[in-house]
């Protein structure tokens, strides 16, 4: 098992550039998640990691040690691919002992090897097919007992569940934790999928653009985005944000939305050198009163039932909003309503910078 | 096309540094093509070589190379009768063989498009002739139409025709015309599977949606099957007029050019020169003439590929 | 219109060709089983008298066709291997990796495929000549690799390119170097255009005449298509009933082999080539 240490690493096609000074320390046994929305790197990242591509600037060491120079045959790490890559020509049997052969084992050995793997993974009926005989959650777990069987130093996951449907994909995300859980085998784990990465992580790294925006535990995103980014791309239903001025004198303060509300008190805000800020509330946190007195209100556009829950969905001054709420709400489209948060679930970010305020 | 050869490598070597991670470098992948690329350039590209200087110097019957000539060798050749009545033959000979090749072949992979009964041996048969040399179908055909011996007459009497002992390659006209019939006859294995491959790439959706939209089917051939079998007959057009240019066996075995020259082409006259008579020298100039003749062709043939290349990326 | 009537409506549109093809078969087989007196006589017919095999015979031990075809193998062996074991590598490096001055490579080997050797073939011959290679089966081998290997990148290039990459990444970090996955990865998934390859290039070389007939100035070392046509260049009366049981030996294994990557290059060559 070994920690991974990924220090100012950039990738560059000719001009462009995919990755740009990215710098991450894993540690050992550490389940990370790497997230970001199509195309910001993550698959390149991860293919550097493994030794598939080559790093125009910056280091990555295993286990204290820079591999740069290393070749993908010799990091001794293990991949899981989207597509699983497994070997057409050999039965799941071969494939997963396919890594065993290549170190020399004996014949013995690998039958003995393969036999534990394929017990962890209930392939033991499925040893003698050929992958094209068989499903997509079994391919799935062929390719997992491939990377599985030589115990590597790490294992680096590129979207392995994306070519299941949901039901699988749920199943698939119990097994991979619990054999993470069992085995304590350092990953890294890429997907687009932000429930995959909140159920699945130790920690996650959330990417945008060949950069790292923030890092840190699933709840830590989630309750302290760093950025607006990260919090747009956190949560679901999609956090609201709005542009707001923030007035503060003398340890209470007012925020006033842009799209249309009264200054709302908020208590116990530091003074901040901020004025202009984005001003987010997450769904879950808002709720629906009845517009008298309240100082921020919107008209109702649309109610959605989820079955246990209700999202709805407003228009504030000119931006779309959601509400998400545990009680079935009977509203009509049109209606004026006014809408309550708790200050302290409020995210504050500078409008210029888009940083996070803390407070 | 010696400018190619010199550019490629130079440039190659240039670019050429390898990574130190084990991941392949250009200069491994340079090391994979340069056998290949070795191979051509000596068997191919030195040839050439050879072949350009003996053009313009003089060259003895043994093969010594003399003092340079300029191009006395290009002059004597367009001064000599039977290099240009080659010359002639040759344009009749590609035209008629490859348009020939082209009215038969369409037909011909239209119908095995078609799903028929037995339209996989149909297919072999109609490929068969490409899996024979084309030496021993000259043979074969040379017997064929013989005019004492040859099965044609045997048949032809059988039906009661009166060619019994007609000596189909004792004029050059009839000579001639047989050729280039089974000149056809060969070509087309290779233009039917080009169509085909064309034919199979069109997807059975455009012709379900113009039957939908009402067309009739040989409205549906002129706008759907025609225009997009284009590309692939012009194709097929430009390799077939590069591969009956250089035919030689067919001409070679079944009248060695005869009679009197009148079923020449240039590259049997070529071939004469310099192994018949060993003028290298005239022999090297009407091959320079060809070789710039096909130089063409081939800048032709890629300008078509790409454009169509560039279009299947659209 | 039914399968059946559409059916006979293309054997019946299609027949005409048939014929023509078939019909050099028909004599081929009719004229190698007669004896030489139903050859040279007034009244001939399609039947031979009776299923005669002793042209064959005379053919391999009287006239040394054995040889013949000993040769033939033992070019079109070489060729396909010489140019297999040059063309593998090559194609594998422009599917795979970063090539510099790829497009020019791709171009000088297509137009080297479209000049005949027979344009060049007074060059060829003086070079083998000089490194005193006239005469040896050879210089055969390495001039039809040559001129054949062009192609074989082309199809091993359109095959290569349907095999995932990220096959091959898997056993590298699995653990196989380059020329392990490679070996053990690669290669046996691509076999079957490889195969296709090799028969293509055989039947190619099998058949090759012309610098077969400049390179190769002895009777011993002729190739069948040589033998072939030089038998038919005696002064005397030509032995038809020899050189029909000639062709036919000579033609018919490679057109059976020929017939069975029938399917493959309608599909795959015609388009890998072109484009
Ligand atoms: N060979 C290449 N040359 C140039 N750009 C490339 C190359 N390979 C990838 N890219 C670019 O690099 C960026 C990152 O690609 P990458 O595959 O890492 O994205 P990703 O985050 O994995 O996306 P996805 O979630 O869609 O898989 C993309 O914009 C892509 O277009
Ligand atoms: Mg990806």
């Amino acid at each position: 098992m070994a920690s991974i240490n990924l220090t100012n690493i950039r990738k560059q096609y000719g001009a462009v550039t995919i990755i740009d000074d990215v710098s991450i320390a894993i540690e050992d046994r550490e389940f990370v998640v790497l997230v970001g929305p199509s195309g910001c790197g993550k698959s390149t990242l991860l293919r550097m990691i493994a030794g598939l591509e080559t790093i125009s600037a910056g280091t990555i060491a295993i286990d204290g040690e820079v591999v740069n120079d290393i070749g993908p045959q010799r990091r001794d790490l293990a991949m899981v691919f989207q597509t699983y890559a497994l070997y057409p020509h050999m039965t799941t049997a071969q494939n997963i002992g396919f890594p065993l052969k290549l170190r020399g084992a004996s014949q013995d050995e690998i039958g003995r090897s393969v036999a534990e793997v394929a017990n962890t993974l209930h392939l033991d009926a499925l040893l003698d097919r050929q992958p094209r005989a068989l499903s997509g959650g079994q391919r799935q777990r062929v390719a997992m007992g491939r990377a599985m069987v030589r115990e590597p130093r790490a294992f680096l996951f590129d979207e392995p569940l994306s070519n299941l449907d949901a039901k699988l994909r749920h199943h698939m995300r119990i097994e991979l934790r619990q054999l993470h859980k069992s085995l304590g085998a350092t990953s890294i784990y890429v997907t687009h999928d932000q429930i995959e990465a909140m159920t699945m992580a130790d920690r996650i790294v959330v990417m945008n653009r060949g950069k790292v925006e923030q890092v840190g535990t699933p709840l830590e995103l989630f309750d302290k985005p760093a950025n607006v980014f990260v919090a747009g791309f956190l949560g679901s239903p999609t956090i609201n944000l709005g542009n707001a001025t923030l007035a503060a004198q003398d340890g209470s303060a007012t925020l006033e939305f842009h799209a249309g509300s009264g200054p709302i008190d908020l208590a116990n805000v530091p003074p901040s050198p901020h004025k202009e800020v984005v001003a987010g509330v997450r769904p879950q946190h808002l709720e629906v009163v009845s517009p008298e007195g309240v100082k921020l209100t919107g008209t109702v556009d649309l109610v959605e039932h989820t079955g246990c829950e209700t999202n709805v969905i407003l228009s504030v001054g000119s931006e779309k909003w959601t509400v998400q709420s545990r009680t079935r709400q009977h509203l009509t489209q049109g209606e004026n309503v006014g809408l309550v948060f708790d200050p302290t679930n409020l995210h504050l970010f500078a409008a210029d910078t888009k940083e996070r305020i803390r407070w | 096309m010696p400018g190619i050869e010199k550019t490629a490598p130079r440039r190659a070597l240039s670019a050429g540094r390898s990574s130190k991670m084990g991941l392949p470098g250009p200069a491994f992948a340079l090391i994979l093509i340069a056998p290949c690329l070795l191979l051509s350039v000596a068997v191919i590209g030195y040839p050439i070589f050879d072949v350009i200087r003996m053009s313009l110097f003089d060259v003895s019957r043994t093969g010594v190379v003399r003092e340079f000539s300029g191009l006395a060798n290009f002059a004597k050749a367009f001064a000599d009768p039977v290099f240009l009545q080659a010359a002639r033959q040759t344009v009749i000979w590609t035209v008629c063989v490859v348009a020939g090749t082209l009215l038969v072949s369409v037909p011909i992979a239209l119908i095995l498009n078609e799903d028929f009964y037995g339209r996989t041996i149909a297919r072999t048969i109609v490929l068969l002739p490409w899996a024979i040399s084309l030496a021993m179908t000259a043979v074969v055909w040379r017997y064929v139409v013989n005019g004492d011996f040859g099965t044609l007459n045997m048949t032809l009497a059988a039906l009661g025709l009166p060619f019994e002992n007609y000596p189909w390659l004792a004029d050059a006209r009839m000579a001639f015309l047989i050729e280039i019939l089974i000149g056809i006859l060969v070509s087309v294995p290779f233009t039917v599977t080009i169509l085909l491959g064309g034919l199979t790439s069109i997807p059975e959706s455009l012709y379900e949606a113009s039957a939908i939209d009402g067309a009739a089917s040989t409205r549906s051939f002129y706008y759907i099957t025609l225009p997009l079998l284009w590309p692939f007959m012009q194709i097929a057009l430009v390799l077939n007029v590069i591969y009956v240019f250089n035919s030689f066996p067919i001409i070679w075995i079944m009248t060695n050019g005869g009679p009197a020259n009148r079923t020449d082409i240039l590259i049997t006259y070529v071939y004469k020169q310099a192994f018949a008579f060993g003028k290298l020298g005239n022999a090297a100039a009407g091959s320079m003439v060809m070789f710039a003749i096909l130089l063409v062709f081939a800048i032709v043939y890629l300008f078509l590929t790409r454009a169509q290349g560039a279009k299947n990326d659209d | 219109m039914t399968k059946a009537k559409k059916s006979l409506v293309c054997w019946a549109l299609l027949s005409p060709f048939l014929l023509v093809v078939l019909f050099p078969y028909a004599t081929m087989l009719s004229t190698s089983l007669k004896q030489k007196d139903e050859i040279f006589t007034f009244h001939r017919t399609w039947l031979p008298r009776e299923l005669y095999l002793g042209n064959f015979a005379e053919l391999i031990f009287e006239k040394g066709f054995g040889r013949a075809l000993a040769n033939s193998l033992a070019i079109s062996v070489g060729a396909t291997v010489l140019s297999l074991a040059v063309a593998i590598p090559a194609a594998y490096a422009l599917t795979r990796m970063r090539v510099p001055g790829k497009g020019a490579l791709t171009n000088y080997l297509l137009i080297t495929q479209m000049i005949s050797p027979i344009v060049l073939i007074v060059g060829l011959f003086r070079m083998f000549a000089y490194f005193g290679l006239v005469n040896s089966l050879l210089s055969v081998i390495i001039a039809h690799s040559a001129f054949f290997m062009a192609f074989a990148v082309w199809m091993l290039q359109s095959y290569f390119a349907t095999i995932p990459k990220d096959l091959e990444e898997a056993a590298w970090i699995d653990g196989a170097g380059r020329f392990s996955a490679f070996i053990r990865v690669f290669l046996p998934l691509c076999l079957p255009g490889i195969v296709v390859t090799a028969i293509f290039t055989f039947v190619n070389s099998w058949n090759e005449y012309a610098m077969s007939l400049t390179l190769l100035r002895q009777v011993t070392q002729q190739t069948a298509p040589v033998q072939i046509a030089f038998l038919t260049g005696t002064l005397y009366q030509i032995e038809w009933h020899l050189i029909m049981a000639a062709t036919l030996l000579a033609s018919v294994p490679v057109a059976i082999v020929f017939a069975s990557i029938q399917r493959y290059l309608i599909g795959g060559m015609a388009l890998g080539g072109v484009k």
